[in-house]
């Protein structure tokens, strides 16, 4: 098994993406209409005030001199300050992303557990009832976006059933616990505060599921077809033949090779899903990088917009070699022939 | 030679006979499967609604500024079926309005993005091994990076927030998904054996990229098409969500459920309804793409 080079070179690869990714942020940040400064002061800022934050940004200086001195700064991780808050970006940032991060991981836990075994029940039991049912909400998940879940679930929810909390990351008046990560449910858990804990829980529910039905309906949809296209394979029949227990040849023969492309789109969603967030964290109050992101962006907060840029393209691209080593690991003819996914 | 053996020597020869004929033939398995017939009706609805939208809503002068404070906040009844908004327009014309940009977006945004990655896709795909592949499909790598919902978000950030410049940012994280797609296809179809020939008789490279190999890759051009129509507007959704699209009082989708989104717990009808608006949308353009895929797959399903 050789994953080792195949591990660098998918590094190698990243890199340069990271690199690109830079180049493409900067250029958005620098190259659109307008004055960054003027926009950052309004258009009531003396003149030299103004002159004096387009030295401090650099913006006087010519623009690949621009780039080298702010990629210099993004290595040392110093993201500027926020023209907003007028705080560095990196403490606005790691002050809102855990939130968000907390929300997005619990919506991952969902997505992979529910869509892989729906989909995987579904394809056990093709066309019976149950498979129908599966095939039908899965259609209506893929094609209701999360924000749309997101005002129905809160409706159902918070409203007509008083089940789950639709506000806020905590009950009003509850104490958050010590930062040791910033995500409050991992906090609590560390401090050893249960009722603490189970309050951020039910919090994150709502906006979770709301994230997750679209992609977890998407995945449960692929990994449905990639095993029907499977199982019907000579080789799985043989299998049945020589009495190979049915466990054995679905556990481990049938889902290794079916897990190969829900596991390629239940990335690229997990990712989409930071987007998402933007709008559902703003549905259900929840203080996150997200929300933060939506502020920065309509203040035109040039630094901060390419602070959470970039960060969420550090977070996709890391995610994204994940689940090249996975599907490496997976998929034998990637990893030793090299072929690119 | 008998009449109908004439009859089907000239209809073969006739170019638009075959035409109309793989038109027919694409029709019938189309309307085989019930849910794809549903998926062109509720398309052709909602083109319909959004071209003659002063014509079929109820409040046409609700479109944009109107206020009526007598008739706000009204719960959905027979004079205004999804109820009215916290100024008192109608949320159902309001809704048919919106359709009409989002429409717009979708074409614009596929009018651009869908021919330069086509192109880009074919190039990068034809010179495989060469420093061209290189440099497009890495390109196209670092754009891919990012979902097409951040990168949109983030461009229209920089921009002034109207409907110009959310096409703009969409169509810019749009196009690499197309070169990424037809990038794929133009590897495999360049090794078949049809392509060789055509090489080996001395055909133009153009030749055989625009009458090879893109004819190839229509199928799944139009089906992605057919299906973007449904994201683009979810996308622009979502920009005009956040407040980067279309500005009020000009009618957006996702304005409209951000603005029902306070109102929330006892006007819940302001948000819901534009909610159930645009998964409407996506959910006719996906089963008319689904539709599409199954009509033009060569293979019988």
């Amino acid at each position: 098994m050789r994953l080792g080079p195949f591990i660098l070179r998918r590094l190698a690869i990243s890199i340069f993406v990271l690199f690109g990714l830079s180049i493409l942020i900067f250029l958005i940040a620098r190259i659109v209409p307008g004055d960054p400064a003027r926009m950052a002061l309004g258009p009531r800022a003396p003149v030299d005030v103004v002159e004096r934050l387009r030295q401090q940004m650099h913006l006087d200086r010519p623009l690949l001199q621009q780039y080298g001195l702010w990629l210099w700064e993004v290595a040392h991780g110093n993201l500027g300050d926020s023209l907003v808050t007028r705080r560095p970006v990196r403490q606005d940032i790691r002050e809102f992303f855990p939130a968000t991060l907390e929300l997005v991981g619990l919506t991952a836990l969902f997505i992979i557990v529910a869509g892989i075994s729906l989909g995987v029940i579904s394809a056990r039991y093709s066309n019976t009832w149950f498979d129908n049912v599966v095939r039908l909400f899965s259609y209506l998940g893929i094609v209701t976006p999360a924000f749309a879940w997101a005002v129905i679930l809160m409706l159902l929810f918070g409203f007509v059933w008083h089940l789950f909390p639709t506000y806020g990351r905590l009950t009003a008046g509850v104490i958050p616990p010590s930062t040791i990560t910033g995500m409050y449910t991992i906090d609590s858990l560390l401090h050893g505060q249960l009722a603490l804990f189970w309050d951020a829980f039910v919090h994150l529910i709502l906006p979770a599921i709301a994230l997750a039905l679209p992609p977890m309906s998407q995945a449960a949809r692929i990994t449905r077809s990639s095993m029907a296209d499977n199982q019907n394979k000579d080789c799985f029949a043989s299998m049945i033949a020589y009495g190979v227990p049915n466990r054995v040849v679905v556990g481990k023969y049938l889902l290794k090779p079916s897990l190969i492309s829900p596991i390629t789109v239940m990335a690229l969603d997990i990712a989409a899903t930071f987007g998402y967030a933007f709008m559902v964290e703003k549905i259900f109050g929840f203080p996150g990088l997200a929300r933060y992101g939506i502020q920065v962006m309509l203040n035109k907060d040039v630094n901060a917009i390419v602070g959470v840029v970039m960060v969420l393209g550090v977070v996709f691209i890391t995610l994204n070699i994940v689940v090249d080593i996975i599907v490496a690991y997976l998929d034998p003819r990637i990893r030793l022939m090299g072929r690119s996914v | 030679m008998t009449t109908e053996e004439m009859l089907t020597s000239s209809a073969i020869e006739n170019p638009w006979f075959r035409m109309l004929d793989s038109l027919k033939r694409t029709w019938y398995k189309f309307s085989r499967n019930w849910l794809s017939v549903l998926g062109l009706v509720m398309v052709v609805t909602i083109v319909f609604l959004a071209v003659f939208a002063s014509y079929v809503t109820p409040y046409p002068q609700h479109a944009e500024k109107f206020v009526d404070f007598k008739n706000k906040n009204q719960p959905p009844s027979w004079q205004h079926l999804m109820g009215t908004d916290t100024i008192g327009r109608d949320i159902l014309s309001r809704i048919i309005f919106a359709f009409r940009n989002a429409l717009l977006m979708a074409i614009v945004v596929l009018a651009v993005s869908v021919p330069f990655g086509t192109l880009t896709g074919l190039t990068a795909g034809y010179y495989s091994g060469t420093w061209v592949e290189t440099v497009i499909m890495r390109v196209t790598d670092v754009f891919i990076s990012l979902p097409p919902i951040i990168l949109a978000l983030s461009i229209a950030a920089m921009l002034k927030p109207t409907l110009m410049n959310s096409m703009i940012a969409v169509t810019v994280s749009w196009w690499p998904w197309y070169t990424r797609m037809t990038y794929t296809l133009a590897l495999s179809i360049r090794n078949e054996y049809y392509v060789q020939a055509a090489e080996l008789t001395g055909a133009s490279k153009i030749y055989i990229l625009f009458r090879e190999i893109l004819p190839n890759c229509s199928s799944s051009l139009f089906t992605k098409m057919a299906l973007d129509v449904g994201w683009v507007t979810l996308v622009g959704a979502a920009l005009s969500f956040v407040g980067l699209g279309e500005q009020p009082p000009k009618p957006a989708l996702g304005t409209m459920i951000a603005e029902g989104v306070e109102r929330m717990p006892a006007q819940w009808w302001i948000a819901l309804f534009p909610a159930l608006a645009i998964m409407f949308v996506v959910l006719g353009f996906n089963l008319f793409g689904d539709g599409i895929r199954d009509a033009l797959s060569p293979e019988e399903a």
